[in-house]
């Protein structure tokens, strides 16, 4: 009996396999990769071996290309669920042979439909892993490391292993957060701080791609304002006049859950907790004669459901590789910046050029390099910043990495924190630091990153 | 409180007997919010067959595998290449040197076992001889990178069988093209029928002219002795109707957009107190008392079609459903409008007045139904059919969306080649971005593969296609001789080198499922026909052809 | 693109791992620091630290609610202003707009919360609350009723309310 682990640590074996069967395998898999390239990738190579129209004035195409894909480029995919399965798939099949996914989920039922590589014996597993087994084991010779947990687990050291991020995520927090990192990163002086950000998201027939080269194009936070706030109804709505299934169902869940289960948390995976709400619903809507509360619609209300589908995960996914790979090899122009896709009324895409908000909070605004003696107390600081000209500062409040340094407000913030100015900068502060200095004179947030002079 | 478990809590409450989805409602929630059971009924029932099991094949039919359709087959005559299972990943090592369509289907068919899959080892060209009534058998057909004479074949076989009356059976056929980070789709069917078409508004509020119920509620509330929070919830449709009797009476025939601010300047003449919400909704949708409720254009033409005009036994439902409707429409009750829709918009309100409301307008909606069932009946039987031929599901679900029927009268391929509809857009588009002259570049390659038994690759290939193919082609559909972006298209195009790159790949896919998925759902509305796809510049564009 | 990375991958920077600040946060500074708070409302920070966590008490200086305090407990989310902050009194208040819950039916905390808006818009209309509670949308159906029936009767139940007397069987927080 072969020990399996030797054959490959990358193939899955199948519970009906026999041991010569795997064995036969993993000798067709080799004998696969050890092919050589020109054998296998005739395809992707066609268009790194023959210059296009419009391909980069620097497109050097050949064997530089190929090598930065298949063996220096490095890419995270952050979401193994709708869209990272297809964006997996799609990143291993182009030639990207080191990835890695990270996802906090573990699979359910419901994402059968179009996660397609998790099967019905995986439910309860985690993305991360089911998506990276199955991937490693079909596409051979990919790297494929797995990360069960949240982005916020790791810090810039981690994300700096990388030279692409390709996201497919549902949560516009988890977004905010590696678009916020990413930019932080960016150190100008140095080009491979610069982490290009592929961005996808996707809405029954609707989806959008993106490209953020941070600090150099708009940022996620730049276009915040465009997204639709989540769905909320009045409260005193939901409380005395419902008029729709949805509001008896958030009189279930926001007011008679907290009522009755204090501080029990609700947890809208558990199907005791939908049913609870949906029978609260149920007979507050028969109360008032409303129709339309049904379980599902409670589950899609509480959980806040977005319809998904495999074909537009397929088309928001391709999307995004595709501009990963142009990135990544200059075959052709990437996408600047932003399109969406639209195929619910026939079909149509829009692509355009979304505008960097100077006033962003993450990209916009100014950092500057602040050169400061150690023993210099806070107090001067905030002089230094206020006697600057060119930014009509007048009462700066300061906060550095963690948590307020000096607040001109509230009152008891600035009592709290008023006594830092008399400490100096080398006691409160690091090299590399940065601050968040306000202003009501200023638009935005200016950052200064503090170097300490002799 | 003692905190407390949520099922000691919930057998507490009175025994509601539970819905909980079961488990297949449960793999399929998330799309099944999108085109509901009726959609997902269709899909199930649906057969499709791939010819080409090449990367953007398999791609697309992987998105309609795992949605659910019934059953897919796979025909290839080709064997398991390397470089096959570099592009397609529902190939493995293992599979080199074996047959294609049975690699392929034996991956798709582990993406869900409620689908049957199954493959046949044939050159689908001589099986269209060989075996025309197969390809009959099946719902869709999508036709992957095949040879130019095959998707032609198919589609002068597909067209015809359903010369026919009734149009059936009506298949419909994608065909697909790409090469590198181009491609092309193109749909044919007869004609495509939708009820759901999935608007964004369904409301018919017929607030110019409403209905006596609807009158009599409004103008009968004693909005006097009201308290202020009665006051301050009286649902905005009826401070409208009450708004336009007071419009009305004061010597004005009707609300125009003209006279809009003397309309608004009547309906705040009831307002108490600034703050009042519905009186702000009543505001601004003021506008609704002034368009002018009336049967959309787009029905119009239905009616004037002469499938509505000329029904007989071997009708579509939708047609003899259009004709009753039609019918419908010249009832003295139907006042000449479109049955209205028994859906009400969240307003401000009372639920006591908003459930009133909404009664109103089913109870007038049922009237509607009751009497359009009638027009159902007479028209079956005048064609010679059963009354109740068309099962009342239907007919209750084609009322509940009359008001935005949808019909498309596709076109067969040899239609496109051969008529003269698409020189004209051709000569319009080509210098209007690359889409069009990708659509010649590829046109271009196609003869040079009728011609040559190959697919162009090479740098001599470009030189000939621009030297020899492409001036009689742009003269011949242009009427122009030189074009540069044509020759960037074309060598774009040759650079891919007419195969799949894998991202390119699964884009086309993605958009020749979603289409296929709306074609069979009867739902949403599809592609009218060709789209060309670039994703140098991540656009794309469609074209009636 | 290449160009923007070395083809060789430079060491690893030494570990120099900044906790850095969120955009939630950075907005929520601008937002305090900019506040323009009359002396009838005051914030109070349990931990001076997180400034997504604090207290707002409300001391109104004219109306029915004059001179009693009302104390808030304000959670903003790392999704803030995308979402809005969460507000709840953490008394029980006799008042159309507060149930006994200590939730809040102002319009700007759910449906018409925009990102434009800041932590400012949020304590004003919660002030405004007090000054003129509004019967017509109420939480309190009994207490709007009252005051929609009577000014006078609502403004002595309120008077009872505060000392943390009963209104209609219901016993309140003393508030005075």
């Amino acid at each position: 009996m072969p020990d399996r682990s030797i054959i490959s640590p990358y193939l899955l074996p199948d519970p009906s396999e026999s041991a010569e069967e795997i064995a036969q395998r993993a000798a067709t898999r080799i004998a696969y990769i050890k092919l050589a390239p020109e054998d296998k990738y005739v395809d992707v190579d066609r268009v790194l071996d023959v210059k296009g129209p419009f391909a980069d004035e620097a497109f050097q195409g050949g064997n530089e290309a190929k090598q930065f894909l298949r063996n220096v480029c490095k890419v995270l995919v952050i979401g193994a669920g709708g869209l990272g399965c297809e964006i997996l798939q799609n990143l291993a099949l182009m030639g990207f042979n080191d990835i890695h996914v990270i996802d906090m989920d573990t699979i359910d039922i419901s994402n059968l439909n179009r996660q397609f590589l998790f099967r019905e014996s995986d439910v309860g597993k985690s993305k991360a892993v089911v998506a990276a087994a199955f991937i490693m084991n079909r596409v051979p010779g990919v790297k494929v490391t797995p990360y069960h947990g949240k982005i916020q687990d790791h810090d810039e050291t981690y994300y700096s292993q990388f030279q692409l991020i390709v996201c497919g995520l549902d949560s516009i927090e988890a977004r905010r957060w590696i678009n916020a990192t990413l930019v932080q990163m960016v150190d100008p002086e140095d080009a491979d701080t610069v982490k290009p950000l592929i961005d996808g998201g996707t809405e029954g027939f609707k989806g959008q791609a993106r490209v953020i080269i941070p600090t150099v194009t708009s940022c996620y936070e730049c276009s915040i304002d465009m997204l639709t706030p989540p769905t909320t109804f009045p409260i005193c709505t939901i409380a005395n006049t419902p008029r729709l299934p949805e509001h008896c169902i958030e009189w279930a869940s926001v007011l008679e859950w907290p009522k009755h289960f204090k501080d029990k948390k609700l947890d809208n995976d558990d199907p005791d907790h939908i049913e609870w709400l949906y029978q609260k619903a149920l007979s507050r809507a028969q109360e008032f004669k409303i129709e339309g509360v049904t379980w599902s619609l409670t589950q899609g209300v509480v959980k806040n459901i977005i319809p998904a589908i495999a074909s537009t995960n397929a088309i928001i996914a391709a999307s995004c590789c595709n501009e990963a790979f142009k990135i990544a090899t200059t075959s052709n122009p990437y996408l600047d910046n932003y399109m969406m896709y639209v195929g619910n009324d026939s079909l149509y895409t829009f692509t355009f050029e979304h505008e960097k908000r100077p006033e962003c909070p993450v990209c916009g605004g100014e950092t500057i390099e602040f050169e400061v003696k150690k023993d210099t107390k806070l107090e001067r600081v905030v002089e230094m910043l206020t006697e600057r000209q060119d930014m009509q500062i007048k009462k700066p409040s300061l906060s550095g990495p963690n948590g307020p340094l000096f607040f001109q407000a509230p009152k008891q913030l600035y009592e709290a924190t008023k006594a830092n100015l008399e400490k100096t900068v080398g006691e409160i502060l690091q090299e590399g630091d940065q601050l968040n200095v306000t202003d009501r004179a200023l638009p935005f947030t200016l950052t200064l990153r503090i170097k300490f002079v002799a | 409180m003692e905190s407390v478990t949520v099922t000691e809590a919930t057998t507490g409450i009175e025994p509601i007997p539970s819905y909980r989805p079961d488990e297949k409602t449960r793999r399929y929630d998330r799309q099944l919010r999108l085109w509901a059971s009726a959609g997902q009924k269709s899909l199930e029932q649906a057969r499709i067959l791939l010819i080409g099991a090449d990367a953007t094949g398999c791609q697309a039919l992987k998105n309609l595998v795992l949605p659910g359709i019934s059953h897919f087959t796979v025909i290839s005559d080709a064997t398991v290449r390397p470089r096959d299972i570099a592009t397609n990943f529902f190939l493995v090592p293992d599979s080199m040197g074996l047959s294609t369509a049975e690699e392929t289907t034996r991956h798709l068919k582990e993406l869900n076992p409620s689908v049957e899959g199954c493959s046949r080892q044939a050159d689908p060209l001589q099986l269209l001889k060989d075996e025309p009534d197969f390809f009959l058998s099946f719902t869709m057909i999508l036709s992957v990178n095949s040879p130019p004479e095959l998707d032609l074949a198919l589609s002068d076989l597909i067209w015809s069988a359903s010369e026919n009356e009734s149009m059936t059976p009506d298949i419909s056929l994608i065909t697909v093209r790409n090469s590198g980070f181009v491609g092309k789709m193109r749909v044919q069917y007869r004609q495509h029928c939708i009820v759901d078409t999935h608007p964004d508004s369904t409301h018919t509020l017929r607030l110019d002219r409403p209905f006596q119920e609807l009158k009599d509620f409004a103008l009968g509330l004693d909005i006097n002795d009201m308290d202020s929070m009665e006051h301050s919830h009286i649902p905005y449709v009826i401070l409208l109707v009450r708004a336009l009797e007071r419009f009305k009476a004061a010597g004005n025939a009707e609300v125009t957009y003209d006279n809009m601010d003397a309309f608004k300047g009547t309906l705040l003449t009831e307002r108490r107190a600034l703050d009042e919400e519905n009186f702000e909704e009543a505001e601004s949708q003021a506008f609704r008392v002034a368009s002018k409720t009336e049967i959309p254009e787009n029905i119009k033409a239905l009616f004037a079609s002469s499938q509505c005009e000329n029904v007989s036994s071997s009708s579509r439902n939708f047609w003899l459903l259009v004709h009753a409707l039609k019918q419908y429409t010249s009832l003295p009750q139907s006042e000449n409008l479109l049955p209205i829709s028994a859906s009400l918009p969240d307003m401000k309100a009372s639920t006591t007045d908003y459930v009133h409301l909404q009664n109103l307008y089913k109870n007038k909606a049922n009237g509607d139904l009751r009497a359009f069932k009638e027009c159902v009946k007479t028209t079956l039987s005048s064609v010679g059919l059963d009354e109740d031929a068309i099962d009342d599901e239907e007919v209750v679900n084609f009322v509940k969306n009359c008001h935005s029927l949808h019909c498309i009268d596709g076109r067969s391929l040899r239609q496109e080649y051969e008529t003269d509809v698409r020189k004209e857009l051709i000569a319009n588009e080509l210098s209007n971005g690359m889409h069009m002259n990708y659509y010649l570049g590829f046109e271009a390659c196609e003869r040079f593969y009728t011609q040559n038994k190959r697919w162009p690759i090479s740098e001599d290939d470009t030189t000939s296609i621009m030297e020899i193919i492409v001036p009689p082609l742009l003269s011949e559909v242009a009427g122009a001789s030189d074009n540069e972006l044509a020759e960037s298209a074309v060598k774009e195009i040759i650079r891919g080198g007419f195969g799949c790159l894998p991202t390119t790949s699964a884009f086309i896919g993605g958009v020749v499922a979603q289409e296929a998925i709306k074609l069979i759902t009867a739902q949403y509305v599809p592609l009218d026909n060709t789209c060309i796809i670039d994703l140098v510049k991540s656009t794309l564009e469609k074209f009636r052809l | 693109m290449i160009k923007i990375w070395s083809m060789k991958k430079t060491e690893e920077a030494a570990a120099k791992s900044k906790p850095k600040t969120s955009a939630a946060q950075i907005r929520v500074q601008k937002d305090l620091t900019e506040l323009e708070l009359p002396d009838t409302m005051k914030t109070h920070f349990p931990d001076p630290a997180n400034l997504l966590n604090f207290e707002l008490t409300i001391t109104p200086d004219e109306g029915m609610y004059k001179n009693a305090t009302f104390p808030f407990t304000v959670v903003i989310s790392p999704n803030y202003p995308h979402e809005a902050p969460k507000v709840r009194c953490t008394k029980k208040i006799y008042h159309p707009n507060l149930d006994l819950e200590g939730n809040v039916c102002l319009n700007i905390l759910r449906e018409d919360w925009k990102p434009v808006l800041s932590l400012q818009s949020v304590m004003v209309g919660l002030q405004y609350l007090f000054l003129e509670p509004n019967p017509d949308d109420p939480l309190n159906k009994e207490a709007a009723e009252d005051l929609r029936r009577d000014r006078h009767a609502f403004a002595r139940n309120v008077t009872t309310a505060l000392k943390g007397g009963l209104v209609r069987g219901e016993k309140y927080d003393r508030m005075v």
